[in-house]
């Protein structure tokens, strides 16, 4: 994806706010500060003795496949539905930019011959003789 | 040679407040979702570490559980960023202000 992207995906911290900066210092050193205070703070002893097969797939598949079914399940429908939501958001044609109209405005169709017609034969006879377009008709029905 | 608990949980508390930092600061979508992934891992690792710590393998499965919401994150995120990319110049979180167009 970066590499569709091209340079566009990395933009640096342009115009970032220095207030916004100072936060996110704050809140992500807090963060680190208070959990090795903490982790400074607390005695560890040396862990639990767990056997060999501690972690093997054979145990994970057990626990996945007995208590934690249900999660299991869960888990499954949501790549289901991610899968389903990642394919209808790739392959969705791409619609019409904001900036551009759908279609462009239809021109107003008017030929100027039938006004120049209904000019000359104004001037020919003695009726005041004038072109009316076909929607001025309509509004005149 | 062991590692102590104290060094993973350090490690996952530097992790996860660098992700925060990149969430706070960046602009890029692109970055933002990284910057979550980033945290999201510190968790696993955190997770991992304390259920070896404890002796108690329900973690490992907790992890698992979390990489596959974090796989649907990134699927979803993906596929919006490089929806909002195909039509739009910039990619930047405070202009995607639309849900159409």
């Amino acid at each position: 994806v970066i590499a569709y992207l091209g340079g566009r995906a990395d933009e640096p911290t342009r115009d970032v706010p220095l207030w916004q900066l100072g936060a996110a210092v704050v809140a992500g050193g807090a963060i680190i500060v208070e959990i090795v205070v903490a982790i400074a703070a607390h005695e560890f002893g040396g862990g639990a003795t767990v056997p060999d097969t501690f972690g093997a797939p054979e145990a994970v598949a057990d626990r996945f496949f007995s208590r934690y079914l249900l999660a299991f399940e869960a888990v499954s429908i949501l790549l289901l539905i991610a899968a389903v939501g990642g394919v209808v958001l790739g392959s969705r044609k791409p619609s019409p930019r904001v900036d551009e109209p759908e279609t462009f405005p239809q021109r107003e169709v008017r030929p100027p011959e039938l006004e120049l017609q209904a000019a000359v034969m104004a001037a020919e006879t003695a009726f005041p003789v004038r072109h009316v377009s076909a929607d001025e008709r309509d509004e005149g029905r | 040679m062991d590692i102590g608990i104290e060094y993973f949980a350090g490690l996952s508390a530097v992790l996860f407040g660098i992700g925060m930092f990149g969430v706070f600061t960046r602009r890029s979508p692109l970055i933002l979702l990284l910057s979550v992934e980033l945290m999201l891992n510190s968790c696993n690792l955190a997770l991992i570490a304390f259920s070896r710590y404890h002796g108690e393998q329900s973690g490992q499965v907790f992890a698992l559980v979390v990489m596959g919401i974090a796989a649907s994150e990134v699927v979803i995120g993906l596929g919006l960023v490089v929806a909002v990319a195909r039509r739009k110049a910039d990619l930047d979180v405070d202009r995607m202000t639309a849900l159409r167009n």
